[in-house]
């Protein structure tokens, strides 16, 4: 019999196994659905609309157009926030690690989506501080990202005060008054009461830039970027689990005495352990799937705009997720120990790859971002991220990594998994 | 049981060593089973039975020694195609319990190569072996210990193999499905069919067997029929157990 039919007999024996057990396939396939739902509404709660949500940091381009020493010394305020990671970076020496980008480029790459904030500092920025008017800053952004929105108007309005000594906000008000035909009596007195004005509305950076809003077309405007990130990230984080448990019935079936019977068959064991594979493989992805129509019906994620890159992710995150259960599953010696090391290790790595939080917005020690790139959640959901929220493609490099890695992961720990089978099962070195 | 009716010989173990770790499973065990003959391994727990059918079915790797089968040399590292002529009863139920009997002979006879008419007829055949026609098509679950048993054995010999390695297949049965069993093996062996038995129960071993391998601690202490085996070890009138007794001792196993 042929290594790949004897697999796909082996294979839709598992699956038929696996169907037969109803409340269990409810269960595989409930308990991910009702995840994806809740986390998909609390993180579109606690992100989509603007409100304040706890990530303390975002990313943003900067363009110098008005290359002065105000505006130089005024990106390097910015760059001190703590709310910020302010692009292109500087190294300790005082280089530009990132190539710099200029205005044009930024508006242009935030239209098409590949970024999502990008900050311009126009000509006239120094004259206009100078003079004691408005400075020509503005904000391009993709609107989904509210929240992120907030902390550079923040951050920008620490800047200019300290840019300013504090007369930004009181020179404003002094022209909006002016504006208002108040006195030049009362405007000195405001002026010099300015110690104990409420400085509460500026402090949200009204009136201290303009905003231009692009989102990606294709991309439903309702869709919030913790969200796209939760649906893809429970998907992986129950695919993962679901998989795993999967694989280890060749644990169950090693101890219920099958794995001698079909060890015995006129097979090569990679047959038995491919079969297993493609059985696990396709339950999740029925399962990956599902998930994603859920997520498509109920938070719009848009899983019809590029059906092939859509696919692409979907089948590198389950071969990889695959790989991953029959590695744990040759390595353990009882199903107890399988259950246990593949709980630990699926929620480290759901933890740390972004499956339950978007954490790479946080401002993690480089350690830690290490260790995210590690798991395999981090590949797959920041695929799924962007291909969902930056409407990426295979043609991108962003995705092309993602897939890359996964396959990397599925053939590294596919050879791992044939050698502990062949140890643990039969004894071979 | 008569005597084999032929004398190619099927199967030929030759200084055949197995060991776990420190532990000697197997130790320089010699044999050859001929066509045709029902050749039985007896031996108390932990004598080296089951891990000699291992060897054989390919089911363990890193043991010396040389085993051929229909004259074809078996390597340690195992060639499957090899266990093309191996019918395997595990001692286990080996059997998949959330399919239905059909199922599971369909599976196993697909996965042993046989196709069409040749698989359909493997079905047909093993459900009759184990008496289980009015009952294919319920999960195996919802069968009886002896059920199980019989579906057990009629799965090894779905392919017909020229070899049954049945490794204690009657523990834990009622005596009807045993006795089911008995005569299952008593039609294959009047069939010509060439198997090898393996279990602790005397009258087993000569009800089934023309021949009788003594095993204790991975060592053969003695081959041939009940009254050889007598005559070798002048025990003239002696039963299968006093023998048995005489040659392993009667300290308890684990």
């Amino acid at each position: 019999m042929k290594l790949t039919s004897a697999a796909w007999s082996l294979a839709r024996k598992d699956l038929r196994l696996f169907f037969r057990d109803r409340t269990g396939v409810l269960l595989g396939f409930l308990l991910p659905i009702s995840l994806v739902t809740i986390f998909g509404y609390i993180m579109g709660m606690m992100t989509g609309g603007g409100g304040g949500g706890p990530m303390p940091r975002a990313t943003v381009w900067v363009a110098d157009a008005d290359q002065t020493e105000k505006s130089a010394a005024m990106v390097a305020e910015l760059r001190k926030s703590k709310m910020l990671r302010l692009r292109p970076r500087l190294s300790e020496d005082g280089t530009l690690i990132d190539e710099p980008r200029d205005a044009a480029t930024l508006r242009k790459q935030v239209e098409e989506g590949d970024l999502d904030l990008a900050l311009i500092l126009g000509q006239g920025f120094a004259e206009a501080l100078e003079d004691g008017n408005p400075a020509p800053i503005t904000l391009v952004r993709d609107p989904g990202m509210a929240l992120e929105s907030q902390l550079v108007g923040i951050s920008l309005m620490q800047a200019l005060a300290t840019l300013t000594e504090g007369a930004v906000f009181t020179n404003l008000v002094a022209t909006q008054m002016r504006e208002a035909g108040a006195p030049e009596i009362a405007i000195e007195g405001m002026q010099s009461m300015s110690v104990q004005i409420d400085m509460e509305p500026l402090m949200s950076g009204e009136g201290l830039y303009t905003t231009e809003d692009h989102r990606p077309p294709e991309r439903d405007e309702d869709v919030s970027f913790a969200q796209a990130q939760a649906v893809g990230g429970i998907a992986v984080m129950m695919v993962l689990f679901g998989l795993t448990s999967a694989a280890v019935t060749l644990l169950r079936e090693r101890d219920e005495g099958t794995m001698r019977r079909l060890l015995s068959l006129p097979l090569p064991a990679s047959a038995i352990l491919l079969g297993k594979a493609m059985a696990v493989a396709l339950v999740g992805l029925m399962q990956i799937t599902l998930l994603f129509l859920v997520g498509e019906i109920l938070f719009g994620i848009g899983i019809w705009r590029d059906p092939i890159t859509l696919f692409a992710l979907m089948i590198s995150t389950v071969a990889a997720a695959s790989a991953f259960g029959l590695l744990i599953a040759g390595w353990a010696k009882t199903p107890k120990q399988a259950e246990g090391m593949s709980t630990l290790i699926i929620l480290v790595m759901s933890c740390l790859g972004g499956s339950w939080f978007p954490l790479q917005m946080l401002d993690l020690p480089a350690g830690i971002e290490v260790a995210m790139r590690l798991t395999l959640n981090h590949w797959s959901v920041s695929g799924f991220q962007d291909l969902f929220w930056r409407t990426d493609s295979l043609a991108d490099a962003s995705i092309q990594w993602s897939v890359g890695v996964l396959w990397l992961f599925t053939i590294v720990a596919g050879w791992l998994s044939l050698r502990l089978f062949r140890r643990n099962y039969l004894g071979q070195g | 049981m008569s005597a084999p009716s032929a004398t190619a010989t099927l199967v030929s173990v030759e200084d055949l060593r197995l060991s776990y770790g420190e532990r000697l499973a197997v130790d320089s065990l010699s044999f050859a089973i001929s066509s045709g003959e029902h050749f039985g391994l007896l031996g108390p727990n932990g004598a080296g039975k089951s891990s000699t059918i291992a060897c054989l079915a390919g089911l363990v790797d890193g043991w010396s020694g040389a085993i051929s089968l229909s004259g074809k040399s078996v390597r340690p590292a195992q060639e499957h195609a090899a266990r093309r002529g191996i019918g395997l009863v595990p001692q286990e139920l080996a059997v998949y319990e959330e399919m239905t009997a059909r199922e599971n002979l369909r599976f196993f006879g697909e996965l042993a190569g046989l196709q069409g008419s040749a698989l359909t007829e493997g079905v047909a055949r093993g459900l009759a072996l184990s008496g289980l026609e009015d009952r294919a098509d319920d999960r195996v679950d919802q069968f009886s210990g002896g059920m199980k048993r019989r579906l057990n054995l009629a799965i090894g010999d779905v392919h017909r193999p020229p070899l049954l390695l049945l490794d204690e297949p009657t523990v834990g049965v009622d005596p009807q499905s045993r006795n089911h069993i008995f005569e299952t093996l008593e039609k294959l062996a009047s069939e010509g069919r060439t198997f090898l038995y393996t279990t602790h129960y005397m009258e087993e071993a000569e009800r089934l067997c023309d021949r009788i391998l003594i095993m204790n601690e991975g060592q053969s202490l003695g081959c041939g029929s009940h009254a050889d085996l007598a005559e070798t070890h002048g025990m003239g009138e002696a039963t299968l157990e006093e023998i048995f007794l005489h040659l392993t001792g009667r300290s308890l196993r684990d």
